[in-house]
């Protein structure tokens, strides 16, 4: 594929769209406003079409190891096993009405999700456990402002000491809250600045694996 | 014509603009300013060779929507990737690609395949190790996980912007001994990927990496534009605070308009 094709096409098709949606941002005119919705709708449409190149790459990656018996091949069989019941099931009579798409997607999908989501509580506390170790003054620190905010957020903290609450607010609202502003606006001028990259071609993950220049 | 309420940001953006240009011409006069290491950068060396000296797989996911604010942030983890599949094609390191949306589906392939094909071991690039999951939150969250539990990477990196599902993935690396790099702009999610990973990336650092990596002068440009730019932010957050604590509210009615 040629470079026009391959890297200028698309850099100036970005960089159109980048200044038109910064234009209908800041013009009060209704045909940039239509436009401007029109360009997110087809966002939303190129989404829509890529998601069946992620099933057939599912289905494509998936056959192979089964073919090739490569190790755990058994979970990816299974994988595609549970990805075409829904499939189907969802395709059956009026789209995701059916009884049986119904039901696993009530009794299966949404406790399995439920199911991940309390994972995390255990994750948070040996994450936790690991950074609550007082082993320079730096993690001591931390030590100290968890304790706060966890007996803030519990309701025995203001039971065990009313200045609890107060020392744990102040911890979030002014130290976190400076801290995180901060942050904040290095990641706006971050962005700022990855966006004139962008439209100058010089970030290569929007040109996609493209050779080096 | 302009819409009320952003002309300050509609000045802001023009006023950094121009400086960000005016830098780059700087740097193409020879005058490039330099720029601070990012170790998590310069750690992919170190995890892509602990995965080739033990001889298992690096597992790699990008996260973010391409259709919204986090873009940025996927971008950033595609031109990482770049890098890492570059490194893992000299090695010859089994990578493995998990990403998080269809949509990143051929954007990783062509990426990582090029980047075989431009270190001339296009025979190693494996299209079945690009592993997509879902779409859905937690049933990649899931997969990832499962992944990670299976073929036991010696090294695993997380790029982009996520959610609930960033300390599941770290959690994961950590109990089956992966050593990890991760990278978000999402602040809550800040302090899990820096608690659990060996290397992380956060906040303007993520969206630094491209020009860090390049080397390219007018990249860095962009980055010693943005320093300048702090220290204008800091000036007027000061000057705010003086003149508020003046009773004199001028800069606050000059800002919202």
């Amino acid at each position: 594929m040629s470079e026009f094709l391959r890297r200028d096409i698309p850099l100036l098709i970005t960089a159109f769209l980048t200044l038109f949606m910064l234009a209908e941002y800041f013009i009060d005119l209704p045909i940039l406003g239509k436009l401007g919705g029109d360009i997110r709708s087809w966002g939303v449409v190129i989404s829509a079409f890529v998601l069946p190149i992620g099933i057939v790459t599912l289905v494509r990656n998936n056959v192979t190891i089964i073919r090739r018996r490569e190790k755990n091949w058994p979970y990816y069989l299974w994988s595609l096993i549970i990805m075409f019941t829904m499939i189907i099931t969802g395709l059956i009579g009026d789209l995701g009405k059916h009884p049986v798409f119904i039901w696993l997607y009530n009794n299966i999908f949404t406790h399995l999700s439920s199911t991940m989501y309390s994972i995390l509580a255990f994750f948070i506390t040996t994450a936790s456990a690991r950074a609550f170790r007082a082993r320079n003054v730096d993690a001591a620190l931390v030590l100290i402002s968890g304790v706060f905010v966890i007996l803030t957020v519990a309701p025995i903290g203001e039971v065990i000491w009313p200045g609890i609450p107060v020392i744990g607010n102040w911890f979030l609202d002014i130290p976190n809250m400076a801290g995180m502003r901060g942050i904040i606006i290095g990641v706006g001028l971050g962005v700022l600045a990855l966006g004139i990259r962008t439209i100058l071609g010089y970030e290569k993950g929007i040109v996609m694996g493209e050779k080096e220049r | 014509m302009l819409i009320a309420g952003r002309y300050s940001s509609l000045v802001f953006l023009l006023a950094f603009s121009i400086i960000t240009f005016y830098i780059i011409q700087r740097s193409r006069r020879g005058k490039a300013p330099q720029i601070r290491k990012l170790p998590a950068i310069d750690a992919i060396d170190e995890v892509v060779g602990r995965a080739a000296e033990m001889g298992r797989p690096l597992i790699y996911t990008v996260g973010g929507v391409l259709d919204n604010v986090e873009a940025p942030q996927a971008i950033t983890g595609f031109t990482i990737l770049d890098y890492v599949a570059h490194k893992t094609a000299k090695t010859g390191v089994d990578l493995i690609i998990c990403p998080r949306f269809a949509t990143h589906i051929p954007i990783v392939t062509d990426i990582v395949r090029e980047a075989y094909r431009a270190e001339g071991t296009l025979d190693l690039f494996k299209p079945e190790r690009i592993q997509y999951y879902s779409d859905t939150q937690f049933a990649f969250a899931t997969g990832v996980m499962g992944a990670i539990a299976r073929e036991r990477p010696a090294s695993f990196i997380m790029i982009g912007a996520w959610w609930a599902e960033a300390l599941m993935f770290l959690e994961t690396a950590v109990i089956y001994g992966a050593m990890s790099i991760g990278g978000t702009a999402n602040t809550h999610q800040i302090p899990w990927i820096v608690l659990c990973t060996s290397y992380t990336l956060f906040g303007e650092e993520m969206f630094a990496a491209g020009a860090y990596l390049s080397k390219d002068p007018i990249s860095v440009g962009t980055i010693g534009a943005t320093d300048i730019e702090r220290y204008i932010i800091i000036s007027l957050i000061l000057l705010g605070v003086i003149l508020v604590t003046m009773g004199i509210p001028f800069l606050n009615r000059l800002l919202s308009m």
